[in-house]
């Protein structure tokens, strides 16, 4: 890190710090078991207190606690879905710019084609074909996400082709794929590196949009968006409950935008 | 002569295709090379000089197998196409003009002169690395800069070291093109140095290619000039320096300021003083001796030289 450090950097990294470590206290230790019910209806939809600190929802389960194990499914739908699009989209990227003429027309087109889907729509319709299991979610997530990496692999790629090193490493008679993958893929990092990050924030949001629809993660893995949705109906009678629950979710899509625009700077 | 030719060139034609973006639009071709032969002897060095845009860089890119060409390339009399084999890759390496462009910024520079060695699986670990200390030896940088990325060195280093890893596969002819044009004066004599000093130790054969005719009449023993795509005047460096026979070498030698001032300045964007005519002389609308003849039929190259020398001259009034 030759540049100093910025603002949002640094606010980024502490944003997703927090999250990351509240995920990982929570799968060796949680307040409250998060799936346990209550029969009791003294303690539904308590006001946080001392004893539940965000309070408990209409099955008197403790909201911290589920908000804390839902973390790492986020997480989870969140980085699986990034590395499926990432590696598909940069491979596609550097395939489409390397090769150019008809293939980069296909392959950019097909991009074009499934960018041009509102995003929600189409995983619906693929949740809505697909065989329903806790995290098919994840397919349909991928696949939206492909045409950003393959976008930014492909014009990374277009900036170096023709750039001396690359001739140079043309005359010295190294590969076509080693020409991409060694030469000018690492190239490309720092703009890639900025987009993962923001690509899991937009993951978060989008999974907890469709677990909002009730189409995310199954209950009864506690889903923010699921969480956000439960609480939606009691939003009169108990409303640090949507409140809470919708601010883990800004706190942890902020924080990744923050430190997602901290490397765009820091890196040149 | 022809058996220990490093590189020959025969009517090397190249187009640069200008068809634009529109969908109908017609497909213009603009030629860049015509009939473009040259032939660079074992440990010879060969000069190229030109104005911008004359071509001498796609002849470079053509040599290298950048582009695709018609015409005939030969490397050591064998005949080689754009595609190659790595074995024919290995003897012809190039310098380029921008070293900055030239080095890859995320590798460091002992990994940018491996490189070279592990794509053609030369040697062990151990024998490449030797290898890699020679090379900083040889263009005066000590092993520290191995460990070094780019951006913390000079234009000047930076140019040794694109020196260095265009000689690691000791190959037998170094393509330079414009190699100390993006370098101030004091880094690009060194470079100049250097490359006198590499030609004459390894008998590396040079292509060097440069707008500078000083720089070229320093480092090379024959020299070619290039107008709009065609060789005009070819000879020893002496002849081509002292004894111009084509109109356009001459106002290229004026134009070359003198440190006295006696040197003149030849406006390269010189009202043209005829039209220019498809079929004749390239120079023939700024040339100011052309006859009727010159616009209409291009002259062929003749050689001018006597007494066993070539020198080539494609005028009529030489």
């Amino acid at each position: 890190m030759r540049n100093k450090l910025n603002a949002e950097f640094k606010i980024g990294a502490v944003f997703t710090g927090i999250i990351l470590a509240l995920m990982l206290i929570s799968l060796i230790y949680t307040p409250y078991d998060p799936y346990e019910m209550s029969m009791n209806i003294a303690d539904k939809l308590n006001k946080p207190s001392a004893a539940h600190w965000l309070g408990t929802d209409n099955f008197g389960r403790d909201i911290l606690s589920r908000l804390m194990a839902g973390i790492k499914h986020t997480m989870l739908v969140a980085v699986s879905t990034v590395s499926i699009s990432l590696t598909t989209g940069v491979l596609l990227g550097l395939i489409a710019g390397y090769f150019g003429k008809a293939l980069d027309e296909v392959i950019m087109r097909v991009m074009d084609a499934v960018s041009s889907f509102p995003g929600i729509l189409l995983a619906l319709v693929m949740v809505t074909v697909m065989h329903q299991g806790r995290y098919t979610i994840i397919i349909p997530l991928s696949i939206l996400f492909i045409p950003s990496f393959t976008r930014i692999a492909r014009g990374g790629l277009l900036q170096y082709k023709s750039a001396d090193f690359v001739n140079n490493a043309k005359v010295f008679g190294a590969s076509r794929l080693r020409i991409i993958f060694v030469h000018i893929l690492p190239n490309v990092y720092p703009s890639l590196l900025s987009s993962l990050v923001l690509g899991l924030s937009n993951a978060i949001m989008a999974e907890s949009g469709m677990s909002y629809l009730g189409l995310g993660l199954q209950p009864p893995i506690p889903s923010w968006g699921r969480i956000l949705s439960e609480a939606q109906a009691q939003l009169f009678i108990a409303p640090w409950y949507a409140v809470v629950s919708g601010l883990f979710i800004i706190f942890t899509v902020v924080g990744l935008n923050f430190l997602g625009e901290g490397i765009r700077k820091l890196l040149p | 002569m022809k058996s220990d030719a490093i590189l020959e060139t025969r009517n090397l034609v190249n187009f640069y295709d200008d068809s634009g973006l529109g969908l109908f639009g017609r497909s213009k071709k603009k030629q860049v090379l015509s009939d473009v032969s040259i032939t660079i002897a074992h440990g010879e060095a060969f000069g190229i000089v030109g104005e911008s845009g004359c071509g001498k860089s796609t002849l470079s890119k053509a040599v290298l197998g950048l582009i695709d060409y018609s015409g005939e390339i030969r490397v050591k009399g064998q005949v080689v196409s754009a595609k190659r084999t790595k074995s024919v890759r290995k003897q012809v390496q190039a310098v380029f003009q921008d070293p900055s462009g030239a080095l890859n910024s995320k590798k460091r520079i002992g990994w940018t002169l491996l490189e070279p060695l592990r794509v053609h699986k030369l040697g062990t670990k151990d024998e490449q690395n030797d290898r890699v200390n020679q090379i900083l030896e040889l263009i005066g940088l000590d092993p520290s800069y191995k460990s070094r990325f780019p951006n913390e060195l000079s234009g000047g280093q930076k140019q040794r070291i694109c020196i260095g890893a265009s000689l690691i596969l000791d190959p037998e002819l170094l393509v330079a093109d414009e190699p100390v044009s993006a370098l101030d004066v004091s880094a690009g004599a060194q470079i100049l140095n250097l490359l006198d000093e590499l030609h004459r130790k390894l008998n590396l054969s040079l292509l060097f290619i440069s707008h500078n005719l000083n720089v070229v009449y320093y480092l090379c023993d024959r020299i070619a000039v290039m107008y709009k795509g065609q060789i005009v005047e070819q000879g020893s460096s002496d002849d081509i320096y002292r004894n111009a026979r084509h109109p356009y070498t001459q106002a290229l030698l004026a134009a070359v300021p003198d440190i006295d001032g006696t040197g003149g300045f030849a406006d390269g964007n010189a009202a043209a003083l005829r039209e220019p005519s498809e079929h004749g002389c390239a120079y023939y609308a700024l040339c100011p001796n052309a006859s009727e003849t010159c616009g209409e039929r291009n002259p062929d190259l003749a050689d001018v030289g006597g007494d066993g020398d070539e020198h080539l001259v494609r005028c009529y009034g030489s």
